[in-house]
C-alpha cells in the first residue's frame, strides 16, 4: 500500500510522507539491521525514520 | 544509608577493584567488554545521554568493524529472528578509514574505558594499511582482526584455514607494537590449529566465538529472508559451541582469550571463564538491553564473591 500511495504521489507531483516499517535489533542506531533504501543510500528507520519523505524513495520495498 | 545498603545498591563499586583484569597490558576494570558490532558508545550517547558514557557498560569498547573503504552493508532484510536469538547480515557497513578518523575517533577518544578497534581488509595490505594507521594513534588501545565475518563476499576467509592465517598475521604483525586481537570463526574445520597458527604468528589474543553461518526462509515466498542470502547466527543458541570451542582453544594456546557467545547472565559469562576466558564478550544480549554488559559485570563479582 505504501508504495501505491508513493507512486500515485509521485506521479501527481503530491508531496507524501510515509511511515515504514522494519525488523529492528537495537532500536538506537547501533545495529544497522533496519536499514531501508533512499536515494541517499541506506537509512537507519529507528534513528532516521520511521517516517521518511517520499520524495526520499525510490520505490518502498516490502520486507522478504 | 548504611555502607551495607550502599554496597547492596551499588555493587559494582565494592567488586571494581577486586575483579580487575590484566587483558594484554591493558588493564580493565572488570572482565566484561562488548563484541564488535553489537554496542555503538557514539549511537548511546546520542540516544540516552552522557550518563550512559560516564556509567560504561562494559570495561574496555571494541568498535564495529572498520575497513579501508567505505561500505554500505547488505542488501535489507538484514535481521531474523529465532527463538534463542538471531540471524544478522548487517555487511560492515562503515564510514572506511578516514572517515573513522575524522569523524568516530575524536568522540571515541573521551571514553572513560580503553578502545579497541576492530579492523577487516580484503586483502593482506589492506589488513596492514589499517593496523598501521590505528598502531599510531594514541587514543587506540588494542587492534582486533575481524578474519572471520561470514557476511560479505570476500572470496577470502582468511580465518578459515591455519596457513591463511598465519600468513595474514605475519604481514601485519610489525606494522604495530600494540596487542593484536584476532577473532576467530567457528566456520574452521579444527580451531585449535587456527589457534596455534595465529598465536605462532604473533597474534596477542584471540577472541571467539564469531557469529556462525545460518540461513532462514521467508514462510510466504520460501525465498531466503535475508538479502544476502545467508547470515550469522548469535544469541544464547550458540553458547554451547562458544563454551567448547574456547576451552579446545584454551587447551591449545598460552595466549589470553576473550570467550564471545550468548552471554546473557553472570553465571554465562562464568561458563566462559571457568571454560578457559581470560574475558568475556556481550554481543547479543546488548539490543535487548544497552547496559546489560553492567548488569552481567555486577552479577559476575557477585557469583565471584560467594
Amino acid at each position: 500500500m505504501l508504495e501505491a500511495v508513493r507512486a500515485l504521489c509521485a506521479a501527481h507531483d503530491v508531496p507524501a510522507q510515509l511511515a515504514l516499517e522494519s525488523g529492528m535489533a537495537c532500536g538506537f542506531g547501533a545495529c544497522f539491521g533496519c536499514v531501508v533504501p533512499t536515494r541517499e543510500g541506506y537509512v537507519r528507520l529507528c534513528v532516521d525514520g520511521p517516517v521518511l519523505d517520499a520524495a526520499e524513495l525510490e520505490e518502498v520495498v516490502a520486507a522478504g | 544509608m548504611t555502607r551495607a545498603a550502599r554496597n547492596k545498591a551499588r555493587p559494582d563499586a565494592e567488586h571494581a577493584a577486586s575483579a580487575s583484569v590484566d587483558f594484554c597490558g591493558l588493564e580493565l576494570s572488570h572482565p566484561i567488554i562488548n563484541a564488535s558490532g553489537t554496542f555503538d558508545a557514539i549511537a548511546a550517547r546520542a540516544a540516552f545521554g552522557e550518563r550512559l558514557v560516564e556509567r560504561f557498560p562494559f570495561a574496555a569498547f571494541v568498535t564495529k568493524t572498520v575497513t579501508v573503504e567505505p561500505r554500505q552493508g547488505n542488501a535489507p532484510p538484514r535481521l531474523w529472528e529465532l527463538a534463542g536469538g538471531m540471524i544478522n547480515s548487517i555487511g560492515l557497513p562503515n564510514k572506511g578509514l578516514k572517515g573513522f578518523l575524522s569523524s568516530d575517533l575524536p568522540q571515541l577518544a573521551g571514553l572513560p574505558v580503553p578502545l579497541i578497534v576492530n579492523v577487516m581488509g580484503f586483502t593482506r595490505d589492506e589488513v596492514a594499511t589499517l593496523v598501521q594507521a590505528f598502531g599510531e594513534r594514541d587514543e587506540v588501545a588494542a587492534l582486533e582482526l575481524n578474519v572471520s565475518c561470514p557476511n560479505v563476499e570476500s572470496g577470502l576467509e582468511f580465518g578459515a584455514s591455519p596457513d591463511e592465517l598465519q600468513g595474514l598475521i605475519e604481514r601485519v604483525r610489525p606494522a604495530t607494537s600494540k596487542p593484536l586481537i584476532v577473532k576467530l570463526t567457528p566456520n574452521a574445520t579444527d580451531v585449535a590449529a587456527v589457534a596455534r597458527a595465529a598465536e605462532a604468528a604473533g597474534a596477542s589474543a584471540l577472541s571467539l566465538i564469531n557469529t556462525l553461518r545460518g540461513m532462514a526462509l521467508d514462510p510466504r515466498s520460501g525465498r531466503p529472508w535475508l538479502g544476502a542470502v545467508t547470515g550469522g547466527v548469535s544469541g544464547p543458541a550458540v553458547r554451547a559451541i562458544a563454551l567448547a570451542q574456547v576451552r579446545a582453544v584454551r587447551a591449545a594456546v598460552s595466549i589470553p582469550v576473550v570467550g564471545i557467545g550468548g552471554v546473557q547472565r553472570g553465571q554465562d559469562a562464568l561458563d566462559l571463564l571457568r571454560a578457559g576466558a581470560d574475558v568475556v564478550a556481550v554481543g547479543t544480549e546488548s539490543f535487548r538491553d544497552p547496559t546489560a554488559g553492567r548488569q552481567i559485570a555486577d552479577e559476575l563479582a557477585a557469583l565471584g564473591t560467594t
